[in-house]
């Protein structure tokens, strides 16, 4: 193979070594000055004590955090991962659960819960559409809605969920005894 | 204890994998490149082939998580025992010398990775689209297989959880669950943490800072572990963290392959842009846009005869059997997979959407979110509706200001570096090409079409994550072709010079060899 580009502009002399060593030393200072600035950050605690934003807030208060949990459902805290968590410990593997306020394309926004629920809840039958064939269009869901836990418990669901006009989510509404949680 | 096994699962994977590899690119491998460029191919090749075996038997209706994920670690555990005399006699020629005191620049790097090595064990799901994505279909392939997981993919009201995407992520995840005996949300980010543990391994080992220390690859190692996206999302499941390990690692084999005309380089490129391929979307664009390179770059070099390269080919598309058996079933399908039809539907309003679209998502990754902020008024015209806040303006949420660098970058190296002229020049094209793919995709969306301000949404919102992957890949590339150059980090005498005629082959053969 012929000498290449490179080689062909080796230098003899120390000086032109040098001229070479220019580019490099200058991308390795744009680099350096750049990652000094974005390491240098990630060393200091933030004056908020509840933020979490830098890998020493990392070390100091969620790892120990974390640690000291020793239920590992409880380990976030509160949020709604907790409550699907729970949801799942609680009810037997075999629930049908209703989740209701789900359907059209007002409360296309709504989907997060189910989503979220539906991940923890697996491999229960969750459903949102009373016939089992809700369909998931561009942001939210067809399908034909319970309008009360009776209708529910009619079409066989032991669990009633909903979301309110609020967007929150109701505490669940037992239809069954297969549907009452363990202890 | 469980938690443990599982932590240990990623690098058993990958010392299979390095041993797959070898078997596919033969000796030749070794003498080329470094341990932790090996171990980084490895761990590619591993989670290809250990994620697409676990999809391939859960569609057979076997659940072989468990068998698989044992086999693995047994495997690993083997090939580490293998492997020892030979990592002691490679520690044992090392010189240490002042120069190597340039490795405490890594001290940030390790401290990361003790606060994350930590946490990913400690932490449960905390990405949304992970939650209803990524580790819900690792649950279903690891509680379902066969009829009852084919069932599972037609319910429609799936349909969100995009049931057609490549499944590498979660039949890795599904694999985890297999070793700790359940399902268990703890043991997902044990993946991306190690992912990013091998990137930087292979970009010290391309640059050989154990036996030429110097500042640049480590700094390089430093800002990639330090860049806001890098801390976010190695804490996060998903596709993000297992795009840029794949990418990057694709676009660090393909410069040297492209510089250097080096085939073992090029093969192993092709064996991780299936990895791209079975990990995400972008991936497959990826892969296609690569491929193509790859083809006129083997037409070129009169490559197509290589039999390494067709066997390469081969394995490569034996690992995406499982992903095409998977497409057959007809996953049902996320109304965003539309997107071609909603394109043809109404072309006319897709091609104005797309200028639009290729500038916010582009435009967004340069400034921060105050500065590069847009509304509509008509939901189809954009008016700038952002303020200069200073030099602040120029620094993104997620990238800081590697996107300003990869340009600054990218001009100087194209004038200083003759020999990576054209590598270069073909990573960045195929890196414009993906950005504009994406664009394009994305301005076909019904939603998009129907409004300009779902795109600004869009765009400042959720784009980060796709094309953080891509600069990640961009910048390494460029930075390769600063430190595998051997002459530009450490001079050699000329007489020694002139006999190098291929220096990477050159530099990663063994001392014994050199010498020959």
């Amino acid at each position: 193979m012929p000498p290449t580009v490179q080689q062909s502009e080796a230098s003899p002399t120390k000086s032109t070594s040098l001229s070479k060593q220019l580019p490099v030393i200058l991308v390795t200072l744009i680099i350096g000055i750049i990652a000094a600035c974005l390491v240098w950050p990630q060393f200091n605690e933030s004056t908020n004590p509840n933020e979490v934003t830098t890998l020493t807030d990392l070390e100091k208060r969620q790892l120990p955090r974390m640690l000291a949990a020793t239920d590992p459902i409880q380990r976030e805290g509160t949020g709604l991962a907790v409550y699907g968590r729970q949801l799942d410990h609680a009810l037997p593997k075999d629930a049908r659960v209703f989740f209701s306020g789900m359907i059209g394309k007002d409360h296309g926004s709504r989907g997060g819960y189910y989503f979220f629920l539906r991940n923890y809840l697996f491999p229960r039958d969750v459903e949102i559409s009373l016939d089992g064939k809700a369909i998931y269009r561009e942001g939210w869901f067809d399908g034909i809605d319970a309008t009360s836990p009776l209708e529910a418990q009619t079409n066989g669901f032991d669990v009633w969920l909903k979301i309110g006009d609020d967007n929150n989510l109701s505490q669940p509404i037992i239809l069954s005894q297969k549907g009452v949680p363990k202890q | 204890m469980k938690e443990w096994l599982a932590f240990i699962l990623p690098p058993a994977a990958a010392f299979a994998g390095m041993r797959i590899s070898r078997l596919v690119l033969g000796q030749k491998l070794e003498e080329r490149f470094g341990l932790g460029l090996r171990f980084a191919l490895g761990l590619a090749v591993g989670m290809l082939v250990f994620s697409q075996l676990v999809l391939l038997t859960a569609l057979a209706g076997i659940n072989a998580t468990g068998l698989l994920a044992w086999t693995a670690i047994i495997w690993g555990v083997m090939e580490v025992g293998l492997m020892s005399p030979k990592l002691a006699a490679g520690f044992r020629q090392i010189k240490f010398q002042p120069a190597h005191l340039w490795l405490l620049l890594l001290l940030p790097v390790l401290y990361s990775w003790w606060v994350f090595g930590r946490l990913c064990t400690l932490e449960g799901t905390i990405e949304f689209d992970a939650n209803a994505f990524w580790v819900f279909k690792a649950k279903i392939l690891y509680l379902e297989q066969g009829k009852n997981l084919v069932a599972v993919l037609h319910q429609s009201n799936l349909g969100y959880a995009h049931m057609d995407y490549p499944m590498l992520v979660p039949c890795l995840y599904a694999l985890d669950y297999g070793l700790v005996n359940g399902v268990d949300e703890y043991v997902n980010k044990i993946w991306p943490f190690w992912m990013m543990v091998a990137l930087c391994l292979a970009i010290l080992s391309l640059a050989r800072v154990w036996k030429r220390p110097h500042p640049l690859p480590l700094l390089t190692v430093v800002f990639l572990c330090f860049l806001p996206a890098s801390l976010q999302f190695i804490r996060n499941e998903g596709g993000t963290i297992p795009m840029v390990f794949f990418i990057s690692m694709t676009a660090l084999l393909m410069v040297t392959a492209i510089a250097y005309a080096d085939e073992i380089a090029l093969t192993a490129g092709i064996l991780v842009l299936a990895g791209c391929a079975n990990t995400k979307f972008e991936g497959i664009i990826y892969t296609v846009l690569w491929g193509s390179v790859a083809l006129l770059f083997c037409w070129r070099r009169g490559w197509l005869k290589s039999r390494l390269l067709w066997k390469t080919i081969l394995v490569a598309a034996i690992c995406m059997v499982p992903y095409f058996c998977f497409r057959l079933a007809k996953p049902v399908l996320h109304p965003e997979s539309g997107w071609m039809h909603d394109g043809i539907t109404s072309p006319g309003t897709a091609l104005r959407r797309f200028p639009q679209t290729w500038f916010l998502n582009i435009g967004s990754r340069f400034f921060s979110q105050d500065f590069f902020h847009w509304q509509t008024a008509d939901k189809d015209h954009v008016q700038w509706a952002g303020q200069w806040s200073g030099w602040n303006s120029l620094v993104n949420r997620e990238l800081s200001i590697l996107p300003w660098l990869l340009l600054f970058l990218f001009a100087f190296s194209i004038w200083r570096k003759k020999r990576h002229r054209l590598a270069l020049g073909i990573l960045v094209g195929v890196i414009v090409a993906q950005f504009t793919i994406l664009s394009f995709v994305i301005s076909c969306l019904a939603n998009m079409q129907a409004d300009v301000a779902q795109v600004i949404d869009f765009s400042s919102n959720v784009v980060g994550r796709y094309y953080y992957p891509f600069f990640t890949a961009g910048f390494l590339g460029i930075m390769a072709a600063w430190f595998v150059d051997r002459d530009s980090l450490n001079p050699s005498p000329p007489v020694e010079a002139a006999k190098v005629s291929n220096p990477i082959s050159t530099v990663l053969q063994p001392r014994s060899k050199k010498r020959r």
